[in-house]
């Protein structure tokens, strides 16, 4: 087998298997969660009241990690919420960055040149985020004793995968460019089942294949916490309606009887 | 869903805490018929399903764990407990390719992992202070209370669990009192109460069309009896017609921590002698998981019920607010501190209400940290209150003797029957002078009748 035939099969036929197959997997993987009953009601209080609540408190939680901050761990706080924000901007970045070449923040008003340098700056400064969020995660689990005690080895795997992809693309930023309009032109072709050429770029072709691993172990890592998340979560911090209505402690009442005043009564 | 009760009964048939010897199922089929429990739970409960697959193993759990910063023994982190489950999991049941899963730290399924499990699982208080810290909202009291009852299909149980589950069947009390020494002890307790107060104050039994069910913990009538005392000067004083039933004088439910088939025939059983004694609501005494129970599962097991299941604290601020009862706090001058049992905090939310019957029942309250939703756990729950653990007890209790220590109160306000079982022996092994009581107790004695 030559190394066309290699090449080939990575970048033709492969995106293929891995789009598949992440897909299916996780559709499984998410019915099964589905599929299976609550039996009880396992909520852990402070609880909200409503469904309206509960959505407020599972975006708070979502977007801040409030829980990590409350458990008084406050640099793992930082860099968990540098990590993930940047890894955000780092995939939205790559959607538009590369369907655009770049110039999406024209329609901003920004000229063309001016939405290429602000999207540069903005990729260049996720990348090194998260670069040093990734080392961080990675060097805690070496040093900290504990956390290196209940480490295992899928632990490390995917924080190297997640380090050998982000190097890689930074590299093709820092170092050595890619022509954002070659990848385009080859990503589209693949969606479109046309047989585009590769971009001339070492680089991307390692930073490509990683990126497949990573999907293909994704829906068997710990990694589908992406999705499980929503799961976990939503059952821990699910309404719970007060059975005795009238008696209700409200707001104001909590507040005054935590700071100690005398309860206003009726 | 409801597990079907396996067809045999084994919890029935434990014998022991130690040596954990299989009784009906032999050492050799213990880890085929394990798998098949294992797999059973989790194809029936989703939050074993999702903890299987969801944790990230950040660490977040570690220092919040009190069985862990007890014992020090890594299994007692509670990723590391959970991965006692995992493990086996991700060998022999998880999807994807096992070079894949081995990644994960794989175990075979035998008779030492199980062993593990038993002495693992039995080293969880179920206190869910790790979902409170968790970012996944990872509760691994789930894990424990499911894992406790495949443990228990394999017939291992400790005894004391055992022993008080019997009773709790037999008699409807966990302490196994049968009707004539209920009757005794009421009997004794109203002559208390007339010579306290030469009040006649009555502890009625089985009143059809009372307006209340007191369910209170079989241990107020013969331990804490100053809580029951409390509870029926309340019910004087706020003219409430109330009754005990001498079916069921016990609001704790052991079927929680290791055996649903009991939760649920346990929880039926009050509701069924509600309907009977045509009672308007169910008051549930000082108990912590007992109230979880009540709260959190009985419509889930019952479906919609014809009365409201309140906690005995929401009953007293209700009096009080509505001003059917009055209290003189300087009855209790003794500086008061409060511990939130976790089956009342974080698994209830009751954490207000006390508190604000403690700031008007008794002159000097002080707080102690941590409080309420992240209180620790007094290292006896879920049922871990038998001699033979004593040492583990103590260790299980270290984290909340040190914050009781920094409060330096008198009195420890613990309104949880374990809670009392357990933390005057932990206050006695780390030298603290604390006297503990349930809050009814403070209550009855500042009642103004």
């Amino acid at each position: 087998m030559g190394l066309s035939a290699i090449l080939f099969f990575l970048f033709y036929i492969l995106p293929y298997i891995t789009a598949l197959f992440f897909m299916i997997n996780m559709a499984i993987k998410i019915k099964n969660w589905v599929k299976v009953p609550v039996p009880y009601e396992l909520t852990v209080f402070p609880s909200p009241l409503t469904k309206s609540g509960k959505i407020k408190i599972l975006l708070k939680e979502t977007f801040t990690f409030r829980t990590l901050l409350y458990g008084n761990n406050k640099i793992f706080w930082f860099f968990s919420v540098v990590f993930h924000f940047s890894l955000i901007v780092v995939l939205v970045g790559h959607i538009l960055g590369i369907y655009f070449t770049g110039e999406h923040f024209t329609y901003l008003g920004l000229s063309g040149d001016e939405s290429k340098l602000l999207s540069n700056f903005f990729g260049n400064l996720a990348g090194i985020l998260l670069m040093i969020s990734v080392l961080y995660l990675l060097l805690r689990r070496y040093f900290i004793h504990l956390i290196r005690i209940i480490s295992v080895r899928s632990d490390y795997l995917i924080l190297y995968l997640l380090i050998g992809i982000i190097l890689t693309g930074n590299a093709m930023r820092f170092f050595n460019g890619v022509e954002l309009i070659e990848v385009r032109n080859y990503i589209w072709g693949l969606a479109i089942y046309s047989m585009e050429p590769l971009p001339k770029n070492a680089w991307f072709l390692i930073h490509f294949t990683l990126v497949q691993m990573f999907l293909l172990y994704f829906p068997f890592s710990k990694l589908v916490h992406s999705c499980g998340y929503f799961f976990t979560q939503s059952l821990v911090k699910n309404q719970i309606e007060r059975q005795v209505k009238e008696d209700d402690i409200t707001t104001q009442q909590t507040a005054d009887s935590i700071s100690g005043k005398r309860l206003i009564s009726n | 869903m409801t597990l079907q009760p396996n067809k045999q009964l084994i919890p029935y048939l434990a014998k022991d805490l130690s040596p954990i010897d299989a009784l009906v199922i032999p050492d050799s089929a213990k880890p085929a018929y394990g798998l098949e429990l294992l797999e059973r739970f989790i194809k029936n409960k989703r939050a074993l399903a999702l903890y299987m697959e969801n944790c990230t193993r950040c660490g977040a759990c570690i220092n919040q764990c009190h069985s862990y910063l007890g014992t020090q023994d890594k299994n007692n982190i509670p990723v590391m407990r959970t991965d006692l489950v995992r493990r086996v999991y991700k060998k022999h049941l998880a999807a994807g390719p096992a070079f894949l899963r081995k990644l994960d730290g794989q175990s075979n399924l035998d008779n030492n992992t199980i062993d593990s499990w038993y002495k693992y699982f039995y080293q969880c208080n179920q206190c869910r202070r790790c979902a409170v810290f968790c970012p996944k909202g990872i509760d691994t009291a789930e894990v424990t209370i499911a894992m406790r009852e495949v443990l228990a299909h394999l017939g291992m149980v400790p005894k004391f669990i055992m022993d008080v589950t019997r009773n709790l069947t037999r008699t409807g009390n966990n302490m196994g009192i049968p009707l004539a020494a209920l009757e005794d002890s009421i009997d004794f307790l109203e002559d208390e109460l007339k010579e306290e107060t030469g009040k006649d104050i009555a502890i009625p039994l089985d009143m059809v069309g009372a307006e209340v069910l007191y369910n209170p913990s079989s241990a107020d009538l013969f331990s804490n009896t100053d809580g029951l005392m409390g509870v029926a000067k309340m019910f004087y004083a706020a003219g409430v017609s109330w009754t005990l039933s001498s079916q069921i004088i016990e609001t704790a439910n052991f079927g929680l921590f290791f055996h649903e088939p009991t939760l649920i025939a346990h929880n039926k059983k009050l509701i069924r002698v509600g309907k009977q004694l045509k009672v308007k609501r169910i008051v549930a005494g000082e108990c912590g998981h007992g109230w979880r129970t009540w709260r959190m599962f009985t419509k889930t097991i019952n479906g919609p019920l014809p009365f409201p299941v309140v906690h005995v604290f929401e009953e007293a601020l209700n009096y009080y607010r509505q001003k059917r009862i009055k209290f003189n706090k300087n009855k209790n001058i003794k500086t008061v501190t409060f511990h939130d049992p976790c089956n009342m905090s974080r698994a209830t939310g009751i954490v207000e209400e006390p508190r604000e019957i403690l700031r008007e029942c008794v002159s000097n309250f002080i707080e102690m940290a941590p409080r309420g939703y992240e209180s620790y756990c007094c290292g006896g729950g879920s049922g871990l209150l038998m001699d033979e653990d004593y040492e583990l007890r103590m260790k299980l209790g270290k984290a909340k003797a040190d914050s009781v220590m920094k409060t330096g109160a008198e009195i420890l306000c613990a309104p949880c029957a374990i809670c009392k079982a357990q933390l005057p022996h932990v206050m006695k092994h780390y030298n603290i002078k604390i006297e503990v009581k349930g809050l009814t107790d403070l209550i009855g004695n500042a009642l103004i009748l």
